[in-house]
């Protein structure tokens, strides 16, 4: 987060400003690319040049501090994964010619998976094996760092919920872990 | 209860850990990790959550050439859309101002169908003259208005010039002026209508 830079950094972007804005974006893209992995899987990239498409347009009229932008920014994007999770629905054939996703592993390896190589892509599959707002829920405080009131005003909820499934989630991922670990030492 | 929703004590065989506590799982929420002597469990997870939550890697920001074009291209769109903008309204402000000014000086002048006074001018050319009241028209013209107004209204000649056509628009416009101050005679009133009219 830039945290004090953050107003000047900007109000230089919203003038038009590109090292500002690169500088914006090299801040707040990877949490949100990784937001989007979770919660649209393989369309995470398309929903996350449609989301910094609207916040481009939007960046003159923002008024705010770094969490009100943050809290902007996955409000934006969560619409617009559900759009394409809507378009989805209605175009349910797809075709792949990519041979990398048709080895990607199952999710029952996912835990495993995450423990062995522990790189951020298996991080994120075991997260996104949760249920869809207990994943989503603990992307946006543990990748956005956005607190629970911020977390609860965009997913459109009570505080009291959101942490009640963080806690189930994160509950259930230590669960996961611990077994696979287990299983892991057992098998070895 | 555990994870799996057994206790213990039904299956002891399972790898039952202790409860996320609410705090710990705060500390794991804000990255503070988890607390030395925690389970393998909640330390495993606080290196997951660690490794999601790390900075960015040049696989995820390998794109930003393309989101710089991005913004750049919404600008100028952006710019595009103001300056065009701009030109509209100024277009609107200029209309608004041509109509409101043009009412502005059809109310002074007044509308020429009400007979409000109008500071216009009422010199006209090839053209009779306005009829006069009735008052006027009823009394005899004297010879010399009749000519007065021949001369003041003299009609275009459409004959070449020769020695009889000379004054022949004269005569006609004579004429003319003779049957407009020619006392009106009433229409006759016929026999029913003196026989319906009251007393």
């Amino acid at each position: 987060m830039l945290e004090r830079e953050f107003p000047g950094v900007l109000a230089a972007a919203a003038h038009g400003d590109e090292t500002a804005f690169a500088r914006l974006w090299r801040d707040a893209h990877p949490p949100l690319l990784r937001y989007l992995r979770v919660v649209s899987g393989d369309g995470a990239d398309d929903v996350a040049s449609e989301t910094w498409l609207e916040i481009v347009r939007g960046l003159s009229r923002f008024r705010g501090g770094e969490l009100e932008f943050r809290g902007w920014m996955f409000t934006v994007a969560r619409r617009r994964a559900a759009d394409q999770r809507r378009y989805a629905g209605r175009h349910p054939a797809r075709l792949t010619g990519d041979d990398q996703e048709l080895d990607r592993p199952a999710g029952d390896d996912t835990a495993a998976a995450a423990l062995d190589s522990l790189s951020t892509r298996a991080a994120l599959e075991l997260i996104a094996t949760l249920p869809p707002y207990q994943a989503e829920v603990i992307t946006l405080r543990v990748f956005a760092g956005l607190p629970v009131e911020h977390v609860a005003r965009i997913t459109g909820t009570r505080p009291g919920t959101v942490r009640v499934a963080a806690h189930r989630g994160l509950r259930t991922l230590a669960a996961r872990l611990s077994a696979a670990g287990c299983e892991s030492d057992v098998t070895r | 209860m555990s994870g799996h929703g057994v206790s213990p004590s039904e299956m002891p065989g399972l790898p039952f850990r202790r409860p996320l506590r609410a705090a710990a799982a705060d500390n794991l929420l804000a990255g503070r990790g988890a607390a030395p002597g925690a389970p393998a469990g909640h330390q495993a997870l606080a290196r997951v959550l660690a490794t999601a939550g790390n900075a960015g890697s040049e696989q995820e920001l390998a794109d930003e050439a393309a989101y710089m074009a991005i913004f750049v291209l919404a600008r100028s769109q952006a710019r595009g859309r103001s300056r065009a903008r701009a030109v509209l309204t100024a277009a609107v402000a200029v209309g608004a101002l041509a109509i409101g000014g043009a009412t502005a000086v059809a109310l002074m002048l007044g509308d020429p169908r009400d007979g409000s006074p109008q500071p216009r001018n009422s010199v006209q050319f090839g053209v009779p003259a306005f009829p006069r009241a009735r008052a006027d028209r009823d009394a005899p013209a004297q010879p010399s208005q009749r000519a007065a107004q021949a001369r003041a209204c003299p009609a275009p000649s459409r004959r070449p010039p020769d020695g009889h056509g000379t004054h022949a628009p004269v005569r006609a416009l004579q004429g003319h002026a003779q049957r407009l101050h020619k006392p009106k005679s009433r229409p006759p009133t016929s026999g029913l209508s003196k026989a319906v009219k009251p007393t």
